[in-house]
């Protein structure tokens, strides 16, 4: 009996070992390594570079046309405003009140939204480039292969150059452990001779939605025109000329009848664009742009036909901004203001929500106390963005391409770096063509004192660019970013504001990482 | 089709090696000298035993009284014959031909000689060294139960099970002795019958037959990384000897049990009377929105069950039907469950064969608890339909008509659980047996959903959308078992085998937009205009669990028992390097009262037995399949545009990060327990216990700079449960005429975060507790996890009162919306983690009429009453209601996050009160009636303010699982009220 107990045990020891195949079949996931290695697989991967500028929401919600990343620029400058609204709408523990006001912690969310968008993106074109230059390809056509990824990567590199300053060059993934920041000047440098080492290899002819030569070089010239803040000193000659390497003919202006054309629902191939992120809300099952839900008020819909997605009732103008358009400016009508009037029965819609007493919705240009009692403002207070108008048919989120960059900017850019560098006369017809394209009269650039120069172009890219996210810069640059204005008190002495803090949740994800002064 | 030559590959192979075994050995034959013995059990009341059994002592051999404590049985002259039965002690007879034996069985206070159900075996209960709970059928909770957990809600010390909704589509939480992950289910494993990791909803409560609870890890380890979180083994209801029907039947009413006291549209209007600046919008009607939800829940269950057996083979079939309507319009649940078990022996009864299924089938409509929301703001003098009849869109509501969202909600669901196996146990000497479990468990789910193009929610997404889920698991156990008495002294019960566990998972969706007619509604996916990019979604997952076992329990002089297991575990889900792990244990205990010493307080000290326990347990559940390895894929709204076709394509990114050192969490439990009985009136357990769980699986964050998926899953930190268990019950009167049982338990765990960092991943705290979808809260957070803390501490100002312009001041008397993010002084003010839990359950029997009242409470808890900050929060009148006394509290503030929200929440709830009427009926036609009535959630003793103090304490992980720790005790709106109920029932045997 023991022996045939002991040989049973055997025999089911023996078959019972061989049933011990633990590996992981996989079906509908991709592991890292089977990825990536044929040129149709490795287009999908730059296409997520390409994607990753719409954002996301992974860790925070930093979609680029949403509360966190688009708003960042705007409600930083003194061109907009998200009050905190009556019903407790927006308060959001004071994040925007505290980005508005300049009082600025590496807890605020919004900024730690900002970060993820760069970052995300800068990765996501390193996924995209590690294995082009692991892969066999010839060193010339991997030149070319990469140029494209390193354009996108020069666009994320801007905006955290512009925010955060001192920030880590990750060129590869996965990332080498022993990067850490570099200063704001190093990034600088770094971020212009990658521009400059990739125009040859771009695609010249524009491509709609994608980093061509023209757009690497309008990128350019947006890094020396603000080169005073970013890179130490003036480079108005050089911004100058990279704009002038721009094609004229490749990206013309719209007339004036077709200004509002570049931000309608269907601006996608739209000629004055020189580079826009593209949405589709409808049919590619991606979020959508939500500029125009975000800042209409919750009950304004039956004013716009078709239009049937509600409002967040957030962003609006700070006060002053819609009375500065002269009244003849076609760009006024890039806000909304006044009564709200149902298409149905033609009356005045009853604003119920937030505040809601029911009174009539009439906008008002007014913010009463956005920020000196949180939850006072009303929820008909300030001018809304009304820039992306609404289309038929459209719903919460729409499918209007975001603007990045157009030329007008070039435009502009040259206008601006003429009169700097006392070449009045010249920049005069840049100047004209952008306020003539607006229905007002030319200026006289040559009578006015310097300041009222600056006053005049400062004044022209606020109203061309209003709520295009260029304005932080502009601020900088016309030195008013650290000024006293609306509820904003002058900032401290030592300038640390003009960068934002690296957020706390990444120095705690990446003990590397230091702080900027001043937080 | 490739599956299911998979599956006969596995299934050959497995039965090749149980056909060695048998061939392994040779069969015995004993010589017999045959007689036949007729008898009747009975209790001490005079009262026939069914389903006693009857045994040969030594051998398998017996049978089972029928329904009227009858039995015959063959055997040998001068066989001793053991009969036994559940709760009582075993009586012993020797074999005589012609005699009717009358067998008197005495009940067992102390429960000596009952037979537990461990993992892959069954144990004199005096033989246990671990800490088991068992509970029978008689003592489950019964009453309207629509997910089988809440059977032993208050019944089992340290078993804390919460059904925070009122919705009989909605599931329960179990958590034993706290919970062990932070980032996985903690529910225990439910073993329906010997095959474990079975949805406890497969089985429906009047199928069972007695429910084993195991608690500590040296009961626990036997199975291995799938019993960190204890273990439930439910043993369902077996032939009985003899043939019989059972039917049972309830019907029950139900109303919403409490409410929050909104303002009526009167109270509304009158508002301007009391304080002159508040204006109002008056539509001119008077609506009350939650009670316009509302309807009279009604539930009807029937089930019968059919049984029919001989000594050696038996069959038994049941059919439940259960249909209960909720509370709220809408809400259903249709159930049919089917059972079959079926056995018989061979092999000249050598060899048993046991095949079953279990299956239930549910039709339901879930509501969408969004609604609870806008019915407690929308104003109340807004009417439901306007004149026509159609749904009253009023310009003066930001809300979605309550009423419109619920009567537009198409949302059928299927869930169909369908569980079948097949069992062989063969005797191959006296006291050896081999069994051989084979089963596969299949539960679908198919969501069917569409939105029509008139409803108001349509102008965010109009489409239809099916969905199916399908999760099917097969397992292989074998398991040789050796009993083995050498003389009186020494008893030894060796167990060893080897299981083998696939599981495969799909997945599909389909969704289709933009339709032009509602006629089709979700039964015609190619009517829509749109089908985008990521609207079809599909994905498969298979893990593979292989595992080696073994326990060795000795008992000497049945004083002293010592147990021992180990079981090896392999998982397919872990990284290379971290597949296996070992997971032993060892116990022991000893039964004080039988000592000589202890021989003069036999009087009145019936049992007296200590018993410590120490083993490891893991958390093979932890992880889906994959998480390991690094992954790039599609991302919903990942797609990207590309100029040159004018065309969206997929883009393909890193979805996951790769961490291939991931491995099991471990959880190491000590267990130490003590059983008595008193004056064979009281008998009780009392348990202590300390858990502690390492390498704590955790998504975290990790470098954007230096990823591009921001977070990585990672074994960082310790968790730990501490707690004590103490269980009495006692039959104080047992008489004729009377009988008067109570039962109580209670216990108390301190959950604790020991550590929250390793070398790569380090964290002071961990902010949770997200107050999502709160206005104007979207991003704050109401909670920290940190070290030396528990899961779920609220982390907010302390509120020192509310200054006279009506905002909250913290306790250096600022105010707290106006302070800055930075400022804001935040501190730890209690967890939601419950400090004491209680369960008192009581019968009384007096001639035909028995009187059950089962209680439970939950104590110390802690709760986030966000439901409350939102609707006394300043500023919602006159567009959104508010609560009556709004303006007694006098708050102007926002909804401001602080400690004047944060409530204790103890209670204690009448559960359930039932009478019932048993017929003595002396006819050959019937012979069992009983008629009851029963109360249901008849009254909550709490302070809480909210609707219910019972509040959710489960989450959802990544993957949409239930039951993970964090985030507990946050009221919100969401919450489908609880009912009242009192239902009318019948048991008829015939």
């Amino acid at each position: 009996m023991k022996s045939k107990i002991i040989i049973s045990i055997i025999v089911a020891a023996t078959l019972t070992m061989s049933c011990t195949k633990l590996d992981e079949t996989t079906y509908s996931v991709i592991s890292t390594s089977e990825y990536g290695t044929t040129p149709e697989e490795l287009t999908t991967i730059s296409g997520g570079a390409y994607a990753t500028m719409r954002g996301g929401d992974e860790g925070e919600n930093y979609w680029v046309s949403g509360e966190f990343v688009f708003f960042l620029n705007e409600v930083s400058s003194d061109e907009a405003t998200i009050p905190w609204r009556k019903g407790n709408n927006w308060g959001d523990e004071g994040v925007y009140m505290h980005i508005q006001k300049h009082e600025l912690s590496s807890d605020n969310k919004v900024i730690w939204a900002a970060w993820l968008y760069c970052f995300r993106g800068i990765t996501a074109c390193n996924l995209a480039i590690s294995p082009i230059e692991a892969s066999d390809m010839p060193e010339g056509d991997k030149l070319t292969a990469k140029a494209e990824l390193r354009g996108i990567r020069a666009y994320y590199y801007y905006n955290a150059l512009t925010w955060f300053g001192n920030i880590p060059i990750n060129k590869s993934f996965p990332v080498n452990d022993s990067v850490l920041q570099s200063p704001k000047n190093e990034v600088y440098a770094f971020l212009e001779q990658e521009l400059v080492d990739i125009i040859p290899f771009l695609q010249e002819q524009p491509i709609y939605g994608r980093i061509t030569q023209d757009i690497a070089r309008g990128l350019l010239a947006r890094l020396y025109i603000n080169s005073e803040n970013l890179g130490g000193e003036t480079r108005w000659q050089e911004c100058l000329d990279v704009c002038s390497e721009i094609s004229t003919t490749s990206f013309p202006l719209n007339s004036t009848g077709d200004y509002f054309s570049m931000f309608a629902s269907d601006n996608t191939g739209n000629p004055e664009i020189m580079f826009a992120i593209p949405f589709d809300f409808s049919s590619a099952g991606i979020s959508g742009n939500y500029i125009f839900a975000n800042t209409m008020h919750y009950n304004n819909s039956p004013a716009f036909s078709g239009y049937n997605g509600g409002g967040n009732n957030g962003i609006c103008a700070q006060p002053g901004l819609y009375s500065s358009f002269d009244p003849t400016d076609i760009r006024r009508e890039s806000l909304l203001i006044g009564p709200q009037i149902s298409i149905r029965t033609g009356e005045v819609i009853a604003a119920v929500g937030g505040q809601g007493n029911g009174a009539p919705l009439i906008y008002t240009e007014e913010v009463d106390s956005a920020f000196m009692a949180p939850g006072e403002a009303l929820g008909v207070a300030g001018a809304r963005l009304f820039k992306y108008k609404p289309t038929e048919g459209q719903t919460y989120q729409a499918d209007h391409d975001f603007v990045v960059m157009r030329y007008a900017e070039i435009i502009m850019m040259q206008a601006e770096c003429l009169v700097r560098l006392n070449r009045v006369s010249e920049a005069e017809p840049y100047l004209n063509q952008i306020r003539q394209r607006a229905g007002l009269n030319s200026i006289a650039l040559g009578g006015l004192s310097t300041e009222d120069q600056l006053k005049a172009l400062d004044t022209e890219w606020k109203h061309e660019f209003v709520f295009e996210g260029l304005r932080r810069d502009v601020n900088i640059r016309f030195g008013d970013y650290l000024k006293a204005w609306w509820e904003k008190g002058d900032d401290p002495s030592d300038k640390y504001t003009l960068l934002f803090p690296i957020p706390r949740r990444e120095m705690e994800n990446n003990p590397k990482l230091v702080q900027n002064p001043g937080y | 089709m490739k599956t299911l030559k998979k599956l006969n590959y596995y299934v050959t192979k497995h039965l090749m090696l149980v056909a060695l075994f048998v061939l392994a050995f040779t069969v015995s034959v004993f010589a017999q000298t045959p007689i036949l013995v007729k008898g009747i059990v009975t209790d001490v009341m005079g009262m026939s035993i069914p389903g006693a059994t009857v045994l040969i002592k030594g051998t398998t051999n017996g049978t089972i009284t029928d329904f009227d404590g009858n039995f015959t049985l063959d055997c040998d002259l001068n066989d001793t014959l053991s009969v036994s039965f559940v709760g009582y002690l075993t009586e012993e007879y020797v074999a005589q031909e012609g005699v009717n034996l009358n067998v008197l069985l005495i009940e067992d206070i102390a429960k000596i000689g009952e037979v537990v159900v461990v993992g892959y075996g069954t144990m004199r209960k005096s033989d246990l060294t671990g800490a088991i709970t068992s509970v029978s059928a008689e003592e489950l909770h019964k009453g309207v139960v629509t997910t089988t957990e809440q059977v032993l809600q208050g019944k089992v010390a340290g078993l804390t099970v919460i059904k925070g909704s009122g919705d009989p589509t909605a599931g329960a939480t179990m958590r034993l002795r706290g919970g062990t992950s932070l980032s996985a289910s903690s529910s225990p494993l439910v073993v329906v019958d010997g095959i474990p990791g079975v949805d406890i909803n497969t089985v429906q409560p009047s199928d069972i037959e007695s429910i084993d609870v195991l608690k500590d890890a040296s009961s626990s380890a036997i199975y291995g990384s799938r019993g960190a979180n204890g273990v439930i083994i439910i043993t369902t209801s077996k032939p009985k000897v003899g043939q019989k029907i059972d039917y049972n039947s309830y019907f029950a009413w139900g109303k919403v049990a409490n409410h929050i006291d909104m303002l009526s549209a009167s109270e509304y209007r009158a508002l301007p009377d009391k304080d002159a600046a508040i204006s109002i919008i008056d539509e001119g009607a008077s609506t009350d929105w939650i009670r316009e939800m509302e309807q009279t829940g009604f539930t009807k269950s029937h089930d019968i069950s059919i049984s029919a057996a001989t000594e050696k083979s038996g069959l038994r079939a049941s059919v439940n039907y259960l249909d209960s309507k909720g509370v709220i319009r809408t809400s259903e649940l249709k159930r049919i469950g089917l059972n079959v078990s079926a056995y018989t022996h061979g092999l000249n009864d050598k060899l048993r064969i046991d095949l079953g299924t279990h299956s239930t089938f549910d039709k339901y409509h879930p509501v969408n608890t969004g609604i609870f929301e806008s019915a407690y703001n929308q104003n109340p003098t807004i009417a439901v339909y306007d004149s026509t009849g159609a749904y009253n869109i009023s310009a003066a509501s930001r809300e979605f008509t309550p009423i419109e969202q619920l009567e537009t909600d198409i949302h059928d669901n299927t869930t169909n659980r369908i569980l079948g196996y097949a069992k062989a146990d063969l005797e191959i000497i006296n006291g050896l047996n081999i069994a051989l479990n084979l089963s596969n468990e299949l539960n679908s789910r198919r969501d069917r959903i569409y939105v029509p193009i008139t409803a108001q929610r349509a102008q965010f997404e109009q489409s239809a959308i099916q969905r199916l889920s399908e999760y099917n698991t097969q397992q292989l156990e074998t398991y040789a078992t050796y009993v083995k008495e050498l003389n009186s002294n020494h008893r030894f019960n060796i167990m060893g085998g080897y299981t083998y566990l696939n599981t495969i998972s799909e997945y599909v969706s389909a969704k289709s937009r933009n339709y032009v007619t509602d006629i089709t509604t979700y039964n015609n996916l190619e009517g829509g205009n749109l089908i985008a990019l990521g609207d079809a979604e599909s994905n498969k997952k298979e893990n593979t669990l292989i595992s080696f076992f073994g326990r060795l329990n000795y008992s000497l002089k049945n004083k002293y028992v010592f147990t021992g297991t180990l079981r090896r575990d392999g998982s397919s889900k872990f990284g290379k390097n971290e597949k296996w792990g070992l997971f032993p244990s060892a116990a022991a205990a000893w039964t004080v009262s039988s000592e000589p010493f202890m021989a003069s307080t036999g009087n009145w000290l019936n049992n007296l037995k200590l018993r410590f326990g120490y083993g490891i347990t893991g958390s093979q559940d932890a992880i889906e399949p994959y998480k390991t390895l690094g992954l790039y894929g599609t991302s919903s709204g990942g797609a990207y545009y590309d100029a040159a076709s004018d065309s969206w394509n997929n883009s393909y990114r890193v979805t996951q990060n790769e961490n291939p050192d991931l491995k099991w969490e471990t959880t190491t439990q000590y267990n130490l327990g003590m059983d008595f009985s008193l004056f064979n009136k009281l008998s009780g357990t009392l348990e202590l216990y300390n858990k502690l769980t390492n390498d704590l699986i955790y998504l975290y964050d990790v470098p954007a700079d230096k990823n591009f998926y921001g977070q990585t899953l990672a074994n960082v930190g310790d968790l730990s449960n501490k707690g004590i268990e103490l269980s009495l019950s006692s039959t104080i009167i047992q008489k004729t005429d009377f009988s008067w049982d109570v039962s109580l338990s209670m216990a108390r765990n301190i959950l604790k975060v020991e550590k929250l960092s390793n070398d790569a991943f380090q964290a002071d705290s961990i902010l949770m507790g997200d107050l999502i979808g709160i206005n104007g809260l979207t991003s704050a957070q109401s909670q920290i996890l940190y070290e030396g803390g528990s899961v779920g501490t609220f982390f907010v100002p302390v509120c020192s009162g509310i200054d006279s312009t009506g905002q909250f001041l913290d306790k250096y008397g600022r105010v707290i919306s106006s302070l800055h993010a930075d400022s804001i002084q935040n501190e730890d003010v209690g967890s939601a983690q419950p400090k004491f839990t209680l369960g008192f359950n009581t019968t009384f029997k007096y001639k035909n009429f028995d009187l059950g009242i089962s209680t439970y409470g939950i104590f110390g808890q802690k709760v986030f009453n966000a439901t409350a900050m939102v609707l006394y929060a300043g500023g919602r009148i006159p567009a959104q209601n508010a609560p009556v006394d709004v303006l007694d509290r006098g708050i102007t503030d926002q909804a401001v996050i602080s400690d004047y929200w944060v409530e204790t929440a103890s209670f204690f709830r009448i559960q359930s009160v039932t009478l019932g009427y048993t017929f003595k009926l002396n006819t050959p036609y019937v012979s069992n009636l009983r008629l009851y009535v029963s109360g249901e959630n008849l009254w909550v003793f709490t302070n809480y303010s909210g609707i219910d103090p019972e509040i959710n304490i489960e989450n959802y992980d990544a993957e949409g699982k239930l039951n993970v720790l964090t985030d507990p005790g946050i009221d919100r709106f969401n919450v489908y009220p609880k009912a009242r109920i009192f239902s009318f029932g019948l048991n008829v045997t015939f």
